[in-house]
């Protein structure tokens, strides 16, 4: 169906080799960081806080922030994705109706399930920037 | 240049496509996308299509059953270039999910009520999850597969961290979703080795289409000691193991069980067990079959393990959540032995007795789940054993249908799960599996323990409430529950007893 080169086990050598990096450089920085990192000479509940000269926090941390922003950016990657989709079916387009097999239909059938998502979001108000 | 496009598009289109053969699960996707639609301009107040979802899952099911038996046993037909099979086990095993389906939603409506949260986007996600179930149940191609098995994964995230509210609906889905990440990684990997591997012109038997199942066999079948394929093996059997939650890949279940809403734990418990058992009969069976010399040893010490840790664990449980997901982990394991027997013998009622195990579980789990979601109280907190106790004289309906299910998840001789069980230790000891046949019924001994421990709190310790009852300061509050969800609870606990009577449909 698909010619594929001949290939042996040696040309997944690159593979192996970003395997292995990806291990070696997550483990490493872990290692690097606990050997030159900074030492606690004596661990309490203080050595972990930002300051560790014994004055009480004020406030949460891990401040809460909207979720506009990922709204935003998942829609994108939805949209995004969506033409990315489409293009090579506009590139084809011709060749597969040369060959008999529909296109139109399906391709349309993919943008309505995604326009079902798009108006949902709208209706949910998920769009609404002020007032929520 | 046109034709000869043309011409490659042609070669490449999947022969035998019929879009009815997957009618069913186009249909679940559309009404999905109707209840979506229904939801976004329903009117603040007015009902949605919660009630016709439900009724929708329950028609298909039987509809499925009644589609099953009009196949011929035995036969089965291919569709999109062999990417699907069907056969009456196929049409049954889309019954199972859409049946689990329809109790997880008719669950859901009970609960998410309780709770003040949105049931629409609940039942979309359901829908969608049995849609995905239900290509599982046919696939015979890899891409296919994952692409099925992630349909359903990504709506189950949702789903388990639904109760948006509670931090430990939240806990439970980042857990299950970074966990269950990195098995669709490791699965992800497998199915590319073995692409790798199998469209290797150099290597004997190389396939034209290494994703599809049966000519894999064949070249795994040639190439058995090669790394590639081992490797790739070996990762695939990872990705399934912890969907079916077999024992290195079991750490995930106590808190994401606990932390899930009732009926998604119980989807996650049944449902979503069952289709990586069906995968894993499948690819075990099917293109993993000739490394059955390296594999048989390998999954039979995976299930001794299953089963000792599972009831182990389940042993000093207090929370009953914890405890169907920790007794899960020793069932799966039971399962496992079947599977290893079919894959010894290389013949399909051991396939045939997993099946129904699974569906007794179904039975006795949701009828479980269903008493635990009236119980649970409002904010679904009402979770530890003494939670139970004097269930039986506070509402001796729920307290029978407890007792029942617990009967038939232990194995006791009227209930269903009896003989579910007899069925994989035959199959075990004429497989020749003597240990794994050992070690099983040393785990069916100690879960008999925690389950009739369950059983005595509901029966013998004395309600909370109790002396204050008497005193009569408190009125016994009667437990609120549907009539419907009663109906389907008695229905469930009369096919355990029932099919522990009579299972001469099966052709063992």
């Amino acid at each position: 169906m698909i010619q594929q080169a001949a290939t042996t086990p040696e040309t997944f050598g690159p593979v192996l080799l970003q395997i292995v990096l990806a291990i070696a450089i997550a483990v490493g920085l872990i290692l690097l960081s606990n050997l030159l990192g900074q030492r606690v000479a004596k661990r309490s509940s203080f050595s972990h806080t930002p300051y560790e000269c014994g004055l009480p926090m004020t406030g949460n941390p891990h401040p809460r922030f909207g979720v506009k922003f990922f709204l935003t950016a998942m829609l994108f990657i939805l949209f995004d994705i969506e033409v990315v989709f489409l293009f090579p079916m506009a590139t084809v387009y011709r060749a597969l109706l040369a060959a008999g097999i529909p296109i139109l239909a399906p391709v349309l059938f993919f943008l309505a399930v995604l326009g079902v998502g798009l108006i949902y979001e709208i209706r949910k108000g998920a769009l609404k920037w002020e007032g929520r | 240049m046109l034709t000869q496009a043309a011409e490659t598009f042609r070669s490449l289109a999947p022969n035998g496509v019929d879009w009815s053969s997957i009618a069913p699960e186009i249909a679940l996707g559309v009404w999905a996308l109707y209840v979506l639609l229904r939801e976004a301009f329903r009117k603040p107040g007015s009902r949605g299509a919660a009630t016709f979802t439900t009724i929708f899952l329950l028609l298909f099911s039987l509809l499925c059953v009644r589609n099953a038996f009009a196949i011929p046993a035995g036969a089965s037909a291919s569709f999109f270039g062999g990417m699907i099979e069907q056969s009456r086990t196929t049409e049954l095993l889309r019954a199972f999910f859409l049946f689990s389906g329809f109790l997880t939603t008719l669950l859901g409506g009970t609960l998410l009520k309780k709770q003040g949260v949105p049931q629409a986007e609940f039942d979309v996600l359901i829908l969608l999850a049995t849609a995905g179930l239900m290509l599982l149940a046919q696939v015979r191609d890899f891409i296919l597969l994952f692409v099925a098995l992630e349909t359903m994964s990504i709506s189950m995230y949702v789903l388990v961290a639904y109760i948006r509210h509670s931090a430990s609906s939240l806990e439970a889905g980042i857990k299950y979703l970074t966990q269950s990440g990195l098995s669709s990684a490791l699965l992800l990997a497998g199915i590319a080795l073995l692409f790798g591997a199998a469209g290797n012109t150099a290597l004997p038997g190389a396939c034209a289409d290494p994703f599809s199942f049966r000519e894999l066999r064949v070249f795994i079948f040639l190439n058995q000691g090669n790394a590639f394929v081992l490797g790739g093996a070996a990762l695939v059997l990872c990705g399934l193991f912890f969907k079916i939650a077999a024992v290195p890949f079991q750490i995930w279940v106590g808190d994401v069980y606990q932390g899930a809403p009732t009926p998604v734990t119980a989807y996650l418990g049944v449902a979503s067990k069952a289709a990586g058992f069906v995968l894993l009969v499948n690819v075990v069976t099917g293109p993993l079959l000739p490394l059955r010399g390296v594999l048989l040893p390998l999954l039979s010490a995976v299930a001794i393990l299953t089963i000792l840790f599972g009831n182990l664990a389940a042993l000093g449980q207090q929370n009953v959540k914890r405890l169907m997901g920790l007794s899960g982990i020793a069932h799966a394991g039971y399962l496992l032995m079947g599977v290893c027997a079919a894959m010894a013998l290389n013949v399909d009622w051991p396939i045939v007795a997993v099946y129904f195990y699974l569906f007794t579980y179904l039975l006795a789990s949701y009828a479980i789940f269903g008493v635990m979601s009236v119980l649970s109280g409002e904010d679904d907190s009402a979770q530890t054993l003494n939670d139970y106790a004097g269930l039986m004289k506070r509402d001796s309906f729920l307290g029978g249908i407890l007792a029942v299910s617990l009967g038939s998840l232990a194995g006791i001789p009227p209930m269903a799960g009896f003989v579910a069980k007899l069925f994989l230790f035959i199959a075990a000891f004429t497989a020749h599996l003597y240990w794994l046949a050992a070690v099983g019924l040393f785990g069916v001994v100690v879960s008999i323990y925690y389950y009739f421990n369950w059983m005595r709190v509901a029966v013998f310790v004395p309600c909370k409430t109790e002396d204050e009852v008497e005193a009569g300061t408190l009125k016994a509050a009667p437990i609120a529950s549907g009539f419907w969800l009663r109906t389907v609870l008695t229905t469930l606990a009369l096919i355990t007893v029932c099919l522990g009577f009579w299972q001469g449909f099966l052709a063992l």
